[in-house]
């Protein structure tokens, strides 16, 4: 069987590139700043539109948490031009429902649609990102809901253990370690937020990727009609810097969360960062790692449903985060097989096999990448250099064993990790009394102390 | 290996996929195994799904949630392909991705790779469908694992609450009276022999039947497919549907439930027509325009006024029985709540009354063409639609049918679909509240 395997990995690397691998780029600028990407594949009669505002929790200063998540979500609900209903039913009839999200880097609004119905959507997305409203009512509908949603009674164990380690990670000083919190919700305004969209939301801040089957000369001439004549006083404002977090020994946190019969785990690390030359060969190096929690803490030991190691994708976080849920009774069990399973990937056993396994995964998941919205996402302009993602490939033909062996010695340390546990005390309080040095976190921990 | 523990997650339109440019072929070898091919040309990859008839509906007491931790079991070895060469690992070796899936209906296992790689998946799914390893360790282990995916559901506060619900609707003896995930005290005590029972009782290759989409040549497909299939002989009396205890005259009693979560819900459940039932499409397509629309009709009269901060849920689409669809009117904290119930009663006396108009019955079918044209990016789309139709329809042609059957739905269809399914007898309103207040 393994002959055959090799064959398959050689035939591989003589395929073709498929179209949507290698669309055509084409990168302008609107006289305004705004930058345009199309990325153009395909034959089926479809496309992917997505507006990027280089606007993330990377840009809340204190007293701005949550700002970016409740601007993307008012910014569908109503603007100059058309009602939320009007957006809303005119979308819906199209086939090309909005959606928006926003993370640490950046804000986007996108959606799929035919390509002949290119006119009436850019109209409603420009509208909807230039002029959003801010409808009061509705504005205090959403934080109303956040409140309830936000209390530490409440959350999900899983997302609490985010939170907190974010928290713990980053600390309040810094905008990615800092949640919002109910005191702090109370106290945001429309005006508010119109001040920060105005200050965020401006042409230089922001990029257009169209992707898919269209015609560029049409398309260009309707985002100069609904883009061109956007303006704002404020230029690139996004251009922060933020200190990387640093973990120089084992720390371990706990968040009570009552009611709940699991809890959730979360370890960090340091990895690369996003422009690192490191990124591609650590990212080889995660694959293996997640084969071996899988197999040794869920495959064998029968302690979560899953378990999984990830690269944080931000400019400003270089975390190489764990995570899994355990039933209360193993906490303790999970976490010494945890510390045996980096200790045991520290050694870097691996095989050439499973090195070549990894580099072909990797190698497929590229190609297989077919829908407008993948492409667009892959090419992501805010994130990455066009030209550097398109030679992907070629880069990872050259990366050697040796490479994916340096990353695990350097990021996969055994001991070194902040570990946060969210679960409830009242089920694990002997366990929890046999981590060494545990602190113990609580929900005003989450508030902003300096200059609020 | 993902599971459907609730329904409402599930969309419609992911089972239909709009006219393909692609040739289908298909052949039945002789033990019954029905393969349907698509030559999907458009990358270097291809899907193959095994849709097996059975699903958590065929379970019986002392065994309830077996159906989906029988799938966990389905990856852990088989005579040919066990330990090195187990299924995770094949698929992995080639570059691909590998999952399965169990709901109330059926299971379904499926597999992504290169297309150069098909064969030695067609040769691993045959392995598995007919020389399944049951080791009493590896129960052990996967027993804890379907634990964890258990608790993981009811440890989110909506899953805990939905969990809590759904023990309430339906009638004694019912297909969908427990769950898919299962009770947990018998999945944490199910035995190597209950399993190799299930085993014998369900998967065979007239109980089953093999999809594959991507970039393949249907006769090298049904070359292969015969190779490694066309040998077992196993046969088994096909799982076609029984007689279930009528929903549309049970009574549900439960009018309200209190459970650890942040906001107070009004579950609005109504007992649907199964699939098969001539008013299937046309109260899918009106529960839809009501409830769960990005521009439903009550998303307009509670979401956008503020008196509702969100509408959950949808219809389950492949229901090989009557069930109940359920969505959640999500309130706002603190907001008085006897208004939103009086006005989600008044927009359903106007549908009685007054129907729907034309355009918003045509801005629903553009919906659905312009989103059913995205399927034809996706090999594993392609897949679900072709195996829907055939699993349902007992034929793979009708991939497209959802369409045009709602094309020929017209608005007085709807008048009486809303006075028949949306009226007081039907229709059960529980009042969900949180547990405690801030």
């Amino acid at each position: 069987m393994k002959a055959f395997f090799y064959t398959t990995l050689f035939l591989l690397m003589a395929t073709a590139l498929p179209a949507q691998y290698t669309p055509e780029l084409e990168t302008y600028t609107l006289k305004n700043g705004l930058k345009i990407y199309l990325l153009k594949y395909g034959k089926i009669e479809a496309m992917h539109i997505k507006v990027m505002i280089n606007s993330g929790k990377k840009n809340e200063t204190p007293g701005q948490q949550g700002y970016n998540a409740i601007v993307s979500d008012m910014i569908l609900k109503g603007n100059k031009k058309f009602t939320e209903e009007e957006q809303n039913d005119k979308a819906f009839a199209l086939g090309s429902e909005f959606s928006s999200g926003t993370g640490y880097d950046y804000t986007s609004v996108s959606c799929n649609l035919k390509t002949k119905d290119a006119k009436p959507v850019l109209e409603m997305i420009s509208a909807a990102v230039l002029q959003p409203l801010f409808d009061k009512e509705k504005l205090d509908q959403l934080i109303s809901y956040l409140i309830s949603y936000n209390s530490p009674t409440k959350m999900n164990i899983d997302e609490m253990a985010g939170v907190y380690s974010s928290h713990v990670l980053h600390g309040t000083d810094n905008p990615l370690g800092r949640h919002y919190y109910n005191k702090q919700l109370k106290q945001i305004s429309s005006e508010k937020l119109k001040a920060f969209h105005e200050f965020n939301y401006t042409p230089k801040n922001t990029r257009v990727v169209v992707c898919g089957n269209f015609d560029s000369g049409e398309i260009k001439k309707l985002i100069e009609e609904h883009f061109g004549s956007w303006q704002s006083a404020y230029g690139e404002v996004n251009g922060v810097e933020l200190e990387m977090p640093k973990i120089k020994k084992k720390e371990s946190y706990f968040i009570n969360r009552s009611g709940t019969t699991q809890c959730a785990i979360r370890w960090s690390k340091i990895g690369p960062a996003m422009s690192d030359k490191d990124m591609l060969s650590c990212r080889i190096a995660n694959m293996l790692f997640n084969q071996l929690l899988f197999k040794e803490i869920r495959e064998k030991g029968g302690k979560t449903y899953s378990i999984g190691s990830m690269l944080e994708t931000s400019k400003f976080s270089n975390i190489i985060s764990i995570g899994c849920s355990v039933r209360s009774e193993v906490l303790l069990s999970t976490l010494e097989l945890f510390d045996k399973t980096i200790s045991n990937f520290s050694l870097c056993n691996f095989t050439k096999e499973d090195f070549d396994n990894e580099i072909n995964k990797q190698r497929v998941s590229l190609m297989s990448d077919e829908y407008p919205e993948e492409v667009a996402n892959y090419y992501n302009p805010v994130t990455f250099d066009f030209n550097k993602r398109k030679n992907t490939l070629a880069e990872l033909n050259n990366i050697t064993m040796q490479d994916v062996k340096k990353m695990i010695k350097k990021y996969y340390t055994p001991e070194i990790y902040k570990l946060v546990i969210a679960g409830d005390e009242s089920l694990i309080s002997a366990q929890l009394a046999k981590i060494q040095d545990l602190k113990k976190l609580k929900a005003t921990d989450l508030e902003y102390k300096a200059g609020e | 290996m993902k599971k459907t523990i609730l329904p409402f997650v599930l969309m419609m339109l992911p089972f239909f996929v709009a006219a393909l440019d692609y040739p289908i072929k298909t052949k039945t070898l002789n033990n019954g195994l029905k393969i349907i091919v698509c030559e999907k040309n458009t990358n270097t990859m291809a899907e193959i799904q095994v849709w097996y008839r059975v699903g958590s509906k065929d379970e019986w007491d002392g065994v309830r949630g077996m159906a989906h931790l029988f799938e966990h079991m389905m990856f852990r070895g088989s005579k040919k392909f066990k330990d090195n060469d187990k299924p995770f690992k094949v698929v992995d070796r080639l570059g691909g991705e590998i999952n399965a899936y169990t709901t109330f209906d059926r299971t379904v296992y499926h597999e992504q790779v290169p297309a150069s790689g098909i064969e030695t998946v067609i040769e691993m799914e045959a392995d598995r469908m007919a020389n399944l390893i049951l080791d009493q360790t590896i129960l052990d282990t996967e027993r804890e694992v379907v634990g964890e995916e258990y608790r993981l559901g009811v440890n989110n506060w909506y899953g805990k609450m939905e969990s809590e619900r759904y023990k309430k609707l339906y009638p004694n003896k019912h297909p969908y009276q427990v769950d898919v995930i299962g009770n947990l005290n018998e999945i944490t005590s199910f035995t190597t022999k209950q399993c190799q029972d299930f085993y014998d009782k369900f998967y065979s290759p007239n109980n089953a039947f093999v999809v594959i989409t991507g970039n393949v040549k249907a006769d090298e497909v049904f070359d292969w497919c015969k190779k490694y299939f066309g040998d077992i002989k196993k046969q088994l009396p096909v799982n076609t549907k029984k007689q279930e205890p009528d929903i549309f005259k049970h009574r549900i009693e439960t009018e309200e439930l209190f459970v650890d979560f942040p906001v107070q819900i009004y579950s609005y459940i109504i007992a649907s027509p199964a699939f098969g039932h001539k008013d299937y499409y046309a109260f899918n397509l009106l529960s839809e325009l009501l409830f769960s629309n990005s521009n439903s009709l009550l998303q307009k009269r509670i979401v956008n006024t503020n008196l509702a901060y969100q509408i959950k849920g949808s219809q389950y689409p492949a229901r090989m029985y009557g069930n109940y669809t359920v969505y959640d009117i999500i309130m706002n904290a603190g907001v008085g709540n006897a208004k939103v119930k009086k006005e989600v009663q008044r927009e359903i006396n106007n549908l009685i009354k007054e129907g729907i108009d034309e355009a918003d019955l045509s801005n629903y079918l553009s919906n659905i063409e312009s989103r059913l044209l995205f399927s034809n990016y996706s090999n594993d789309e392609i897949n679900a639609a072709l195996g829907f139709a055939e699993y349902y329809y007992f034929d793979y042609n009708k991939y497209n049918a959802m369409l045009e059957e709602y094309k020929k739905i017209k608005p007085e269809d709807l008048k009486r679909i809303a006075s028949t399914y949306f009226n007081p007898e039907n229709l059960k309103v529980i009042n969900i509240k949180p547990t405690e207040t801030e």
